[in-house]
Formats: structure tokens, C-alpha cells, sequence
């Protein structure tokens, strides 16, 4: 997959007059159609979906055939308990597991806290937002019922802090955390990694919310401001509202999955700031030739943000749009660019950047009490010998007021 | 893919890594020959984080002159990276082919734009390797020269950290980093390549200096001591002198004396003592002194015709040209 992408890339640039001159930046885009992020963790709507309900059924099949065996085992050991309350134990009365709804939700209700966690520490946004891809992907690849997210979630953020370079000793890092020892944390290192496919380098919207930044400045302030109320401070406030609205709907949403790195720093400022927004995008790709005078393209701080926001493409299967994508963004460097080409571009992004809002924004809390009750469920099917013994107690302390009367 | 350990027949020991060791291993299905790098996992801390992060680069560096990280496999108290197997490091190569070290011209140009290539990749990928020495450049019986040992390697991007300045081997490691700088980039990696360079020609490492001192001293014996008329602002480094023992800059020549003109061009530009003056490892491969390797029809058997040459003269101007027109690779990371 990744081979091709590249293949398909430079052959396609190498038909250029000037291929060499083509190949000599390396965008932010290239670089993350390259990465394992790209390769092995971009889905659809639907695929994603599918990814979950996977884990969750493949989660619900370890669930029983643990309880199974815990069941068995313990009638072995007083079958005539068993016997003769049939109606109160059996597997189907007792076995109780959590359905991918509830699995969502608990999952929903995990994720601020990895923010909370990272923030206690002071670690740096990077190790934040790479904490919480590693818990989502995680959850990918299983499910609760197979390993309790709260330690998850803490040899998470302890990975991504070692990933990222942000060293935290295993003992103050614990010491901070109740209930959890180091051998907790260090025996799910291992499995986490093997979950994450040892891909542990994540590209996050951050970077390129700052190359749009600086190029917002170069469409609408040079050489003369393009709005009459639109200025360098303008811009920086833009620029900080879309960080905030990115820590805040963005982060704990699964954008990350659907869209590229740079179409979610566009959905970040169009969403803070529309009118601004859409005028830069207008701009972009709906010049007429006239202003070709005004050309920005040689500046190298755009030539980055350029060809990004350009390659920008629908979501869908990502590979197949790939070249496409490409082409249409040899094409804005091409001197004849055509408008109607320009005029679908345009329209695919914003179309593409309003999916990504409402995605960022679909993240809802989780109601405690909701949680509360997924959280004993989830205790037991990790502990069904416990949920079995419970119900035997409660048999037994009904039937011995009867026994005395 | 997580493999286990007994997919794999461990045989002799192939040296010491960073912070690993590693053996030659027999995968026992397949017989193919791998390197198991081993990290012991009994530390207080688990994974060490040198280990996370090579293996966090190294799935992301997929390119024929960097090895190849196939597999990671735990077992109770170790971890052991899967790697492509490679025949020798280039210190051992330069040792078994070299005469008294020193390789063959043609060698050392083919090495030289494989390790170019290797460079220029982790670069573009934002990735500093950060340890180049010929121990970490591995050599296959089919002539490729691929980089390994990431275990100090850490991708640059934003936010832009200042690195421990106690990274680069001594005897590769640019005098920007011996003076103390901690915003360097691509360019300490550029400064090794250069030093590895000049080592395959002659078979000796150009500055094998004790301390940090004297490799600083070592290098100014060659390439002239700095001062703020040649090096702008170098009196703000940390570690800077100003009673440091004045040198002239001596003749390249001198010291690599079997290398053709082309060739110590193109070491002066990667031995360049200001960070930013340095040569990229794009602009590298781009040199006249790559023209038979990227040039297929070699251009010296034209010099016959005038027109040919006149042809030629144009080329090598548009050579220049271009590298003229090529913004440092450090530019586009604010």
C-alpha cells in the first residue's frame, strides 16, 4: 500500500519538465501519506464501525467462555447448588455483557481522562494527543472485556510520554495514580504495543494548524489585506480559537481516523471562523488568472501548505482517492489550471471539512450513572467467578431465613 | 506478526548496540538469516525508552538504505528487534576490503550516495539519526550500505525540543555540538557523513579526538579555528574560547590525497564548519561527483566533441543553478 502511494507519486511528478525541482520539497502531506498512521489506522465512517463492533463481538466471545469456565468450575465444586436452583444460576440469567453501545460509551467516558492524567504531569500536548491514539487504536484492536481501560489508559499515557520523549519515572508516575503498581503498568507495555503494531509515531492536526496559519497570512494580508477587518491579530486569535476548539471536540473524537491531519486543522479554523476561512479557501483555489501577478507559490513557507491543502481529499476508501488527489495538485502547480477542476476542489473540501466538524462535535459525555452500571458490568465479565459466587450468596442467604422459620 | 523467540535459531554475537546486543539469527522455518537485537527489560522502567523510540522510526523509515525492522518479539525478561540481516558494519568492511583501511574509490562513491540517500530519507521524514559512524552503517554482500542503530535517532517536528548535547560519537559529531549548541538539525548528521567520507578514503578516522576539547582542537587543526569574522555569532556557543590556539585552514588535499578534485568539493561542502553552510543531503546527491551514478552515459566520454562539451558545460551550469535555487532542508520547519 504505502509503496505504491509513493510510486504512484513520483512517476507521476517524474513526467513533469522539471521533475527534480517537483521532488525537492518533501510537504507535511507527503510525509503523513507515507506513515504507518496512513497505511494501517485510516478508515471510513463504516469500516471504523466495523472495527468496533469487532472488538466488542470478539470481546463478548472471551467474555463467555471465560464465565463458561468459571461457571463449570464452580459447579463442579457444589453441584447441588446448581441443581437445584436452576431458574437463578444458569448462564443465561447470569451473563450479562456489555453491547457495543455500552462499550462506546465507556470508552467515551475513559478518554477525558487521559487529557486529565497528561495534564497532572505537565506533559506537553504531543504526549496528550498521542496518549489518546493510543488508547482509541487500542480499543481497536480489543475490547473491555478483555482488559480494563483504566490501566490501559495509564500505560497509555506512560508509553506515549517514553514515545514522545518526555521521560516520567515508572515510580512517580505511579505514586500519582491510586491503586495501580508499576508491574501493572509495565506487564501491559507489551501487549499495548503489539495492539498498536509497533506504530508508535502519530502525525497530530497541531503542525499543520500552524502552516495554515502562516499561510492565511500570506492569501489575505500580502501585499495588501484582502478584508477590511482581517489582521495579523485577527489571524492569531483564529489561529488560538482553533487550537482550543481542536483540544476540546477534536481530540476525544475520531477524526483522526477519517480525515488527514491537515483537513482537520482546516475543519478547526472553518468552524471558529467561516467567513475568514472560506474566503482563504476561496482564494486558494478559486483565483482567476489575473491575480496569478500576486503568485505566493515561490515563498517557501507556502509551498508546504500549498500542495497539503490541495491534496486534501474526500474521505472515503483513502488509497484509491490518493492519486486523484494527486493529480489535482499537480495541477494547481501547472499553469493551466482549470476552472471547473478548481471549482470541484474547492467545493470536495469544504464538503469534506463540514463532515469532519460534525464527527468532531458528535462526541457526547457519557452520563455517570449510565457508566456506573457499564463499569460493574464490566468488572464482571473480566471477573465472572466473582458475579457466580455473588449470586450463590444471595441463593443461599434467601433460603437460610426459611431454614431458621 | 508478533512472532515468538523460538521462531529463531540465536547464532554468534554480532556486537554491541547502544543500549542492545545483538546476535545473528536463523529464522527455522525459512532459514533466512536475520539480526536479533536484544534489549534486557529487567530495568526498573520497562521498555527503555531508546528502544520505543527506534522502534516508533524505524516502521515509519521504509527505504532500500535503511534496515529493515521486521518483527518485534517479547518474551519474559527481554525484547528482541527483528532486522534485516546485513553481512558487516562499514568499520569491519573497511577492515576485511580495505587496504589498510582504505577503500576503493568506486566503493567509496557508491557508499557514499547510499549513505546520502539513507540521510536525505530520514530527513525528509523529519528524523534525525544522530549516531552516524561506520559502526552503524551496515554493508551487505550485494554492496548496499543501509543505516542502522536508531537507538538515539528521535524525529524533530514541532515542538521544536532542544536535545541532550551528549548524542553524537565524538569523533563524528559537528563542531556545533562539541561548542555546545542544542538547536541543531539536519546538519549534524551531514558533518558525519563528511567525517566517514574522508575515512573510507584514507582508512583512518579524520578526527580522532579524546574529549571534547580535543576533537574541537582536532577539527580546527584542519579546517582553521573559527572566530566571529568566519563564523558569526560562534563566541555565544556555550563552550566557546576565545583563547583557543590559532590554525590555518590546511588543504583537504593534504590529508585525502587519492581523491579527485570533484571529490574534496564535495567533502568541503559537507565538512563545512557553520551548521547552516553545510550542504543538504538533497544538494549532496545532486553533486558532479554523483554524475556516473546518476548519469548513466557518463559525460567524460563526450569530451571529444566541442559541442558535446559546450552541452556539458550547460549542464553543469544548470547544476549549479539549481543548487543555488534549493532552500535548506532546515527552512521549512519553523
Amino acid at each position: 500500500m504505502k509503496e505504491s502511494t509513493t510510486d504512484t507519486k513520483s512517476s507521476s511528478e517524474g513526467s513533469e519538465e522539471n521533475p527534480e525541482a517537483k521532488r525537492k520539497r518533501i510537504s507535511n502531506d507527503d510525509l503523513y501519506r507515507r506513515s504507518t498512521q496512513f497505511e494501517i489506522w485510516s478508515y471510513t465512517a463504516e469500516s471504523l464501525e466495523a472495527a468496533k463492533k469487532k472488538a466488542n463481538a470478539a470481546g463478548q466471545i472471551i467474555a463467555t467462555k471465560r464465565f463458561n469456565e468459571a461457571f463449570a468450575e464452580l459447579k463442579k465444586a457444589s453441584p447441588e447448588v446448581f441443581e437445584n436452583n436452576k431458574d437463578k444460576l444458569n448462564p443465561e440469567s447470569l451473563l450479562n455483557l456489555i453491547t457495543f453501545e455500552e462499550e462506546s460509551k465507556y470508552l467515551n467516558y475513559y478518554t477525558p481522562n487521559i487529557i486529565q492524567i497528561a495534564k497532572f504531569f505537565k506533559m506537553p500536548t504531543q504526549v496528550k494527543l498521542t496518549a489518546v491514539s493510543f488508547f482509541k487504536k487500542f480499543y481497536l484492536e480489543n475490547s473491555v472485556m478483555q482488559y480494563h481501560p483504566k490501566n490501559i489508559m495509564y500505560t497509555c499515557v506512560f508509553l506515549a510520554a517514553k514515545s514522545e520523549n518526555y521521560f516520567v519515572s515508572i515510580e512517580s508516575f505511579v505514586k500519582a495514580l491510586k491503586g495501580t503498581d508499576a508491574k501493572d503498568i509495565l506487564d501491559l507495555e507489551f501487549i499495548i504495543l503489539s495492539s498498536l503494531k509497533f506504530t508508535l509515531l502519530v502525525h497530530h492536526p497541531f503542525r499543520p494548524l500552524y502552516g495554515f496559519f502562516l499561510d492565511f497570512q500570506a492569501v489575505l494580508l500580502h501585499p495588501s489585506p484582502l478584508m477590511y477587518d482581517v489582521s495579523v491579530n485577527t489571524l492569531g486569535t483564529l489561529y488560538d480559537k482553533a487550537k482550543n476548539w481542536l483540544n476540546e471536540n477534536a481530540v476525544l473524537s475520531d477524526v483522526a481516523f477519517l480525515f488527514t491531519p491537515p483537513q482537520i486543522a482546516l475543519a478547526a479554523m472553518y468552524d471558529v471562523d467561516k467567513r475568514v476561512t472560506d474566503r482563504y479557501l476561496k482564494r486558494k483555489f478559486l483565483r482567476d488568472h489575473a491575480d496569478k501577478l500576486d503568485d505566493i507559490k515561490e515563498e517557501p513557507e507556502n509551498g508546504d501548505v500549498k500542495k497539503e491543502e490541495a491534496k486534501v481529499k474526500i474521505e472515503g476508501d483513502k488509497n484509491i482517492d490518493n492519486d486523484a488527489a494527486d493529480s489535482t495538485a499537480t495541477k494547481t502547480h501547472g499553469e493551466t489550471s482549470d476552472i471547473q477542476t478548481q471549482r470541484e476542489q474547492y467545493e470536495t473540501l469544504v464538503r469534506t471539512i463540514r463532515k469532519c466538524i460534525k464527527v468532531a462535535k458528535q462526541v457526547s459525555k457519557s452520563p455517570q450513572d449510565e457508566v456506573k452500571e457499564i463499569d460493574r458490568k464490566c468488572f464482571f465479565a473480566l471477573n465472572p467467578r466473582k458475579l457466580i459466587e455473588k449470586q450463590v450468596k444471595k441463593i443461599a442467604k434467601e433460603a437460610a431465613p426459611s431454614e431458621v422459620v | 506478526m508478533t512472532g515468538s523467540s523460538s521462531q529463531f535459531q540465536q547464532l554468534e554475537k554480532l556486537g554491541e548496540g547502544t543500549y542492545a546486543t545483538v546476535y545473528k539469527g536463523r529464522n527455522r522455518s525459512t532459514g533466512a538469516l536475520v539480526a536479533l537485537k536484544e534489549i534486557n527489560l529487567d530495568s526498573e522502567e520497562g521498555t527503555p525508552s531508546t528502544a520505543i523510540r527506534e522502534i516508533s522510526l524505524m516502521k515509519e523509515l521504509d527505504h532500500e538504505n535503511i534496515v529493515t525492522l521486521y518483527d518485534v518479539i517479547h518474551t519474559e525478561n527481554k525484547l528482541t528487534l527483528v532486522f534485516e540481516f546485513m553481512d558487516k558494519d562499514l568499520k569491519r568492511y573497511m577492515e576485511v576490503h580495505g587496504n589498510q583501511g582504505a577503500l576503493d574509490l568506486k566503493v567509496v562513491k557508491s557508499f557514499m550516495f547510499q549513505l546520502l540517500k539513507g540521510i536525505m530519507f530520514c530527513h525528509d521524514n523529519r528524523v534525525l539519526h544522530r549516531d552516524l559512524k561506520p559502526q552503524n552503517l551496515l554493508i551487505n554482500n550485494k554492496g548496499e550500505l543501509k543505516l542502522g542503530d536508531f537507538g538515539l535517532a528521535r524525529a524533530f517536528g514541532i515542538p521544536f525540543n532542544t536535545f541532550s548535547n551528549e548524542v553524537v560519537t565524538l569523533w563524528y559529531r559537528a563542531p556545533d555540538v562539541l561548542l555546545g549548541s542544542r538547536a541543531y538539525t539536519t546538519s549534524i548528521d551531514i558533518w558525519s557523513a563528511g567525517c566517514i567520507f574522508a575515512e573510507m578514503c584514507t582508512g583512518k578516522p579524520l578526527f580522532p579526538g579524546t574529549a571534547n576539547d580535543d576533537q574541537l582542537i582536532k577539527i580546527f587543526r584542519l579546517m582553521g579555528t573559527p572566530n566571529e569574522r568566519t563564523w558569526p555569532g560562534i563566541s555565544q556557543y556555550a563552550n566557546y574560547k576565545s583563547n583557543w590556539q590559532i590554525f590555518v585552514p590546511q588543504d583537504l588535499r593534504l590529508i585525502v590525497p587519492n581523491l579527485d578534485i570533484m571529490g574534496l568539493n564535495l567533502l568541503q561542502s559537507l565538512l563545512q564548519m557553520r551548521p547552516e553552510a553545510r550542504i543538504t543531503a538533497r544538494q549532496a546527491l545532486q553533486h558532479p561527483w554523483f554524475h556516473e551514478i546518476t548519469n548513466p552515459n557518463p559525460i567524460v566520454q563526450q569530451l571529444g566533441d566541442p559541442y558535446q562539451q559546450q552541452s556539458q558545460q550547460q549542464q553543469q551550469q544548470q547544476q549549479q543553478q539549481h543548487l543555488q535555487q534549493q532552500q535548506p532542508l532546515e527552512q521549512q520547519y519553523p
